[in-house]
């Protein structure tokens, strides 16, 4: 049998590596919960990020296409511009202002 | 006090025992069948995605993508898990253009997995999802793959290729070079909760794009040309007609067009092949340069020499006629271009001879594939010289009795407008490859000098430009068909041009083809179709005229 300080003494040092262990695991479960919703977000993140790039080709596709030659010559005639009537071009020697 | 012991104790081992038959079971679960459980929870919770590589982009020499890969999806369904299956008809015949009896047959088939539509548009399969969400439509699977995309529609079409729906190429460059553009798929593996959420994602193989491709095309080039076939068919009786652009200093083919040409909306395969390497004709009076060069260069004519320019003339009791059985008082040679007259060819390839005009031929590349990158090309046809007849000499004079692709013209066009030098056509950049000398360069640059008359004065006007310094050769002849012969109204014409002619930066070949009427001249139709891609070469700035016609101030 121990003596009755020693008890208490024995007792206090119980609970106190009792509250240590309770707090190394309640860390660990919070930063684990805290991991897993981070992994979750960039999970979701990397998914929307590849979503936003498919959206990025996809309208630079439309963008290209509205550039073609085919469809700018249709506008080109729509306003008028053509065709090309090469007698009205002139071809100039541009002198720089040393006259070069 | 012994009794609460005995049942303190009982509880006890009561609690213990139920206490290790759980850890048991736990033992059991997670240490001996933890293969088996770990694998179910995996396929539940794990998503493997194959992530289809992106193909490589086809450039043009400027870096303007001319076929590249777009996001779409691939719809399926599960049909024991679909719900309102009348809905989905309905849908797919509205939102996909499906026909309804192709959208009733998928629907309800018997399965657990059935395509409803490859490679659909983004924003049209995102609709059709929406639509179909909305509808409580269930059992529809939704596959992210790529589409190949063309943004300049059927432009160099036949020389791009197209792939089929899983991406492997069918014709074209795609096809040739489909090892080198195909690349390897990715797969990602996702970790998600039990209502679908995303938890974790990870890289399971990391793939690889395939690799891109840069052409010598030019697109704007090429689009010139397309445009002048297009709208020359529609206003003559023509066919087909196809033109090509070298740039002769390089070898490199800046466009290559034909028309008509594959239609997505309305495919036709047959339109798929580039037919300016894959069909021979005779070249006609396109060849009289050729043939002039290979004289000049042996040194048998001269440029004073007149020739007889009477129709006809007999050879081997064959009469051999100019156009419209023309004749002409004597001529030297330039006049002889100009005019386009087949007598004094006749004269001319005599004196060449059957070996030295084989041989001449043979250095200019026919007779053997020119090695451009494109599937499907023949080698001509040039007999050997041991089996040429008389005749057979004389006719070739002017084009007759050989037969060459229009790449096999425009690669012997552009050694003479190159000082004699040949070189291979190609449709990727890289360093010039010559194939041989044909002739000296001061000969190669006389015949340019006389075809140049010929645009000028002669038969090739209707190209001239202004300030260009057009030079080249046009022909018309009728096509002779497999086991029948020379048919009236089956006819080809053509031009070989280049221009500036004292130091040609592009050579131009056009060629078209009819089988309907006996009145289809070079002069109305590939002869003005070279000025009209002249004229748009100059205006799209890629060449300069020589004359300058102002003088303006900047700064």
């Amino acid at each position: 049998m121990l003596p009755r300080g020693s008890d208490k003494l024995a007792l206090l040092a119980l609970l106190l590596l009792g509250f240590l262990l309770a707090g190394l695991v309640f860390l660990y479960l919070w930063q684990g919960a805290i991991l897993g919703r981070l992994r979750a977000e960039r999970a979701a993140l990397a998914l929307a990020v590849e979503e936003l790039r498919w959206e990025r080709s996809f309208l630079e596709h439309k963008l290209r296409e509205a550039y073609s030659p085919e469809v700018l010559s249709e506008r080109a005639k729509a306003l008028g511009m053509g065709p090309l009537d090469l007698s009205r071009v002139r071809f100039l020697v541009i002198a720089d202002e040393n006259g070069d | 006090m012994r009794t609460a012991i005995r049942r303190g104790l009982f509880a006890f081992l009561f609690l213990a025992c139920g206490g290790l038959a759980v850890l048991a079971r736990l033992f059991q679960l997670q240490i001996l069948e933890h293969r088996e459980w770990a694998a179910m929870a995996q396929a539940i919770q794990e998503d493997r995605i194959l992530l289809p590589a992106r193909r490589g982009t086809i450039y043009d020499r400027h870096g303007v993508p001319l076929a590249y890969d777009v996001p779409a999806y691939s719809i399926a369904v599960d049909n024991y898990r679909l719900t309102n299956p009348e809905l989905l008809v309905t849908l797919l015949v509205q939102e996909l253009g499906l026909g309804r009896e192709e959208a009733q047959r998928k629907v309800y088939k018997t399965g657990y997995f059935t395509w409803l539509a490859r490679n659909v548009d983004l924003d049209v399969a995102r609709r059709f999802r929406a639509l179909a969400q909305a509808q409580r439509i269930r059992g529809l699977l939704f596959f992210p793959t790529w589409k190949r995309a063309y943004p300049h529609g059927s432009l160099a079409i036949e020389v791009l290729g197209v792939v089929g729906v899983d991406g492997d190429g069918l014709s074209g460059l795609e096809l040739v070079f489909d090892e080198r553009l195909r690349g390897r798929p990715r797969v990602i593996r996702i970790l998600r909760a039990a209502d679908g959420t995303p938890y974790d994602l990870w890289e399971e193989e990391p793939g690889a794009p395939g690799q891109d491709l840069h052409l010598t095309l030019d697109y704007r080039i090429q689009w010139v040309c397309e445009s002048e076939l297009d709208e020359t068919l529609q206003r003559t009786p023509a066919d087909r007609g196809c033109a090509i652009v070298l740039d002769p200093r390089t070898g490199e083919v800046l466009a290559l067009a034909q028309s008509p040409r594959y239609d997505r909306a309305n495919p036709d395969v047959a339109l798929l092949k580039p037919w300016a390497v894959t069909d021979v004709f005779e070249p006609g009076s396109t060849f009289k340069g050729l043939v002039a060069l290979a004289a000049w260069d042996l040194g048998l004519v001269t440029e004073t020499e007149k020739f007889e320019a009477f129709s006809p003339r007999v050879v081997a009791r064959v009469p051999i006629k100019n156009a419209r059985n023309q004749s002409y008082p004597p001529m030297d040679l330039r006049e002889a271009l100009a005019q386009s007259v087949n007598t004094v060819f006749v004269q001319v390839a005599q004196r060449v001879g059957v070996a030295n005009l084989y041989e001449y031929l043979r250095r200019m590349g026919f007779g053997e594939r020119t090695g451009i990158e494109l599937p499907g090309e023949v080698a001509g046809l040039l007999r050997p010289p041991e089996k040429w007849t008389e005749v057979d000499l004389a006719v070739a004079s002017f084009g007759q009795s050989v037969g060459v692709t229009a790449l096999q013209l425009a690669a012997a066009y552009a050694a003479l407008s190159h000082d004699g030098y040949l070189l291979r056509p190609r449709l990727l950049p890289g360093n010039p490859e010559v194939r041989g000398r044909v002739a000296q360069p001061s000969s190669s640059r006389k015949i340019r000098e006389f075809l140049s008359y010929a645009v000028h004065r002669g038969t090739g006007s209707p190209a001239q430009v202004p300030g260009y310094k057009v030079g080249g050769k046009s022909g018309t002849g009728q096509v002779a068909l497999p086991g029948v012969g020379y048919v009236p109204n089956h006819i080809t014409t053509a031009m070989a041009a280049f221009f500036p002619w004292d130091s040609p930066q592009y050579t131009i070949v056009v060629i078209y083809q009819t089988s309907k009427t006996e009145e289809f001249w070079s002069g109305t139709t590939a002869v003005p179709s070279v000025g009209r891609i002249v004229r748009a070469l100059a205006a799209m700035g890629a060449i300069y005229p020589p004359e300058i016609t102002g003088v303006g101030r900047s700064g």
